[in-house]
């Protein structure tokens, strides 16, 4: 990977509706597809970009309290040198993220709810929750190879 | 969300017509299946050939179908999964719960 190459830094903002899901996937294929890097690694990174802002946005629209046109939800997307770092930003009521326990995915196959943030920490390399009196940041890095 | 239901021998197929199975439109998903389970079909089969992205909430309604029909003693089978749906199932170990298939035709052989 040319990592001096892929230097990205993007900054979206959505009103907190799942309706705008489908246009954030859309920016996620364009935003990989400009990478270079092999076919594969792009399939894997467009993949894993999507899911995780999927979940996270989601999150801040149930969980979050950002579930309505006023409430904005804003999204950066950075590649510096090989680390990816994606950041949630919503100025909801906010969940504790440290309070859900960590499980593995799968050892509650059943369960209806409550895989979005599992399938986050299984797919990134770091995931942080801040809170603070302006709304709630969720921040997560996963190194590129 | 476009879907499209065929019902024959007290069976149905549930085409799911659309690129992503997400938080946005998976509830319109469920109420299709809870309709059919209320009109007293146990057994579906979930067409997810033309699905590219699927999100926790769409795992969650499959999940919800799923413990339906089994609570019906009927079955809930999945067929045409593409690749990028098909590791969301590895990932979460769902492809332990799900009779998977790889069309709706050897689904259907599968009764």
């Amino acid at each position: 990977m040319d990592f001096m190459r892929n230097n990205v830094n993007f900054l979206i903002i959505i009103p907190g509706q799942t309706q705008y899901l489908n246009l954030i996937g859309k920016l996620c294929v364009n935003i990989v597809k400009g990478l270079y890097l092999e076919k594969t690694a792009k399939e894997s990174l467009t993949q894993n970009i999507n899911t995780v802002l999927t979940e996270s946005i989601v999150n801040s629209i149930k969980h979050g309290g950002a579930h309505s046109l006023n409430n904005k939800i804003r999204i950066t997307i950075k590649i510096n040198k090989n680390v990816l770092t994606i950041s949630v930003f919503d100025n909801g009521q906010g969940f504790d993220l440290y309070k859900i326990p960590k499980k593995t995915l799968g050892s509650d196959l059943l369960k209806e709810r409550g895989r979005g943030i599992h399938i986050i920490r299984t797919l990134m390399d770091s995931v942080v929750y801040r809170k603070s009196v302006k709304g709630n940041l969720l921040e997560m890095k996963i190194t590129i190879i | 969300m476009k879907l499209n239901t065929d019902i024959s021998e007290n069976r149905a197929l549930i085409s799911v017509m659309e690129e992503r199975l997400d938080a946005h439109n998976s509830d319109e998903l469920k109420s299709e299946m809870n309709s059919l389970f209320e009109a007293g079909i146990k057994d579906i089969i979930i067409n997810l050939k033309d699905v590219r992205f699927i999100d926790s909430s769409g795992l969650g309604v499959l999940v919800s179908g799923y413990k339906n029909s089994s609570a019906r003693q009927g079955s809930l089978k999945l067929s045409g999964l593409q690749t990028q749906v098909k590791s969301m199932f590895e990932l979460t170990r769902l492809y332990r719960v799900f009779d998977i298939y790889s069309t709706t035709d050897e689904a259907l052989l599968s009764y």
